[in-house]
């Protein structure tokens, strides 16, 4: 039988995002998968180092919506390290919490989507009707449903009071319900096990070797989490566990995101509980230069490890801001989970890895040899490195 | 044809189904929803650090006569304006007015401008 070629995008192949899976079958199995990106170019990295610092925030916040506040919290974090700012402890807790709610309405959206591709819609609508409650929670700690410009370098930029604590525990108690719910739907739905178990299976030697991270490397029994490897932010004073599944496969990395969502309400529930008193800010307003070094910073964004690395000169606008994302690394680095799948399956390996393709669109390749250095779009060295 | 007909008058008749948006309907924020905010010229001092500042540029100085006397102040554009709030965040003299409403939807793009001369819909508190 002839191998043909079907291209599965670029218009929103699974999720709404533009990424162009190139693949290649013998009647329905999937004997190859080329992934091309590219489509969603915005020179992010150019536009920090010819704008000022704080700017810069702004603009790294819009690196990709869904984990915005992540992006900022990173880059941030990375200033601070610059110019040795110690933040009080609210602002720590402060962020901690809203970056739990952020993670809390990624893993929820990745969920409903999920069943979506499967065709279960009436289970993607209620999925969304209770993550609305959590945009909700996100608008009143931070000011917005989506782009929170919540974070910027000396703390974070507004306080909650009681009420606000108040709503986000009883929001909470019934989202735990429902998370609850739909693990066990999930677990127990005879369509939705059949569609999603043993597919795309992720091996942990290939999980390790390929440098897979987050969630994606945590469904294949991978111990690797930022959050407890270096706690930055309130992380240390909580009390959570590390989520990990050793099946490796689509369900797999579906559940253990919504048993994260999981430690992820116990985690605001604590931080909430024990809320330290005190100014919300280190600085009145943040520093316009910071001092010359470079500094790296990491977080545990929704999908995995994000790395800003900020290398500073003095002045008023930063020399490099380098964005290494985790969709980055998930997307091209997962071609292999492709192997025996139908080609039916190919949209829901994809969805499982929670691809962010708004993330992953910048590379630069220097050539270590004459010291050159190039941009390349990453189609040609998705190609070479095959 | 005659079902047609009929379907044709009765819908005719009805009133539509679609919300007419913006005029009659509008999403409801909660009240820490950072919405449309407009500058105090009482309490502003002319220091254009909001304009230099403002990561879309969406602010430029603006000279009025206010009060009989010739003054600089800041007038938002809200078609470029990401609502981030920084502009309120760093102002020394806390001389924005916020509020929770949307930006109204508009025929021209000139109308979506926060300009206090302009008499303005929307309630404002201040910071």
């Amino acid at each position: 039988m002839p191998v043909i070629e079907i291209p599965v995008g670029p218009q929103h192949p699974a999720l709404h995002e533009p990424i162009l899976l190139r693949v290649r079958v013998r009647g329905e199995e999937v004997v190859g998968v080329d992934i091309v990106t590219g489509y969603n170019h915005r020179g992010i990295e150019w536009l920090a180092e010819r704008n000022t610092w704080l700017k810069t925030l702004y603009i790294a916040t819009r690196v990709c919506g869904i984990c915005n506040l992540m992006h900022a919290t990173c880059y941030v974090q990375a200033l601070e390290k610059l110019n040795n700012i110690k933040l009080p402890e609210r602002a720590l807790a402060l962020r901690t919490i809203a970056m739990e709610l952020e993670r809390l309405h990624s893993h929820m959206l990745l969920a409903a989507v999920m069943a979506e591709i499967l065709g279960f819609e009436s289970l993607f609508m209620l999925i969304m009707r209770d993550r609305e409650k959590i945009m909700l929670l996100k608008e009143l700690v931070t000011g917005n449903r989506v782009l929170s410009d919540y974070v910027w370098p000396g703390g974070v930029r507004r306080d909650i009071d009681d009420g606000i604590v108040e709503k986000i525990k009883r929001a909470l108690d019934y989202i735990e319900k429902r998370i609850l719910y739909y693990r066990d739907v999930y677990e127990n739905d005879k369509l939705l096990r059949l569609r999603l178990e043993d597919i795309g299976v992720i091996k942990y030697n290939e999980a390790l070797l390929y440098g897979l991270v987050g969630p994606t490397a945590r469904a294949s029994g991978v111990r690797i989490d930022v959050r407890k490897d270096t706690p930055y932010a309130w992380y240390d004073e909580v009390d959570f566990n590390m989520v990990t599944r050793k099946e490796g496969d689509c369900l797999a990395r579906v559940l253990v995101r919504l048993e994260e969502s999981l430690e992820s309400i116990k985690i605001i529930r604590q931080a909430i509980n024990k809320l330290p008193k005190g100014p919300i800010a280190a600085l009145r307003i943040p520093p316009r230069t910071f001092r010359p070094g470079e500094a790296i910073s990491r977080v545990e964004a929704p999908r995995g490890e994000l790395i800003y690395h900020v290398v500073s000169r003095g002045g008023r606008t930063p020399y490099r801001v380098r964005i290494r994302t985790p969709s980055f690394t998930n997307i091209l680095n997962s071609v292999f989970a492709y192997r025996d799948a139908t080609l039916s399956d190919v949209p829901v390996i994809l969805a499982s890895f929670d691809p962010c393709i708004s993330c992953m669109e910048r590379i630069m390749v220097v050539d270590e040899r004459t010291g050159e250095q190039r941009l390349e779009p990453i189609r040609k060295i998705v190609r070479k490195r095959r | 044809m005659l079902k047609l007909a009929r379907e044709l008058l009765k819908n005719l008749l009805r009133r539509p189904v679609t919300i007419e948006y913006g005029v009659k309907a509008k999403p409801n924020p909660t009240k820490r929803y950072r919405g449309l905010h407009i500058v105090n010229p009482d309490k502003c001092i002319s220091c254009s650090l909001c304009a230099v500042e403002c990561p879309t540029g969406a602010i430029k100085m603006t000279e009025i006569t206010y009060g009989g006397k010739k003054k600089k102040i800041p007038v938002i554009d809200y078609g470029l304006c990401v609502f981030c709030y920084h502009c309120i965040d760093i102002c020394p003299r806390k001389a924005y007015n916020i509020s929770n409403e949307i930006p109204p939807p508009v025929f021209k793009r000139a109308l979506l401008r926060g300009d206090p001369r302009e008499p303005k819909p929307w309630r404002t508190e201040e910071v």
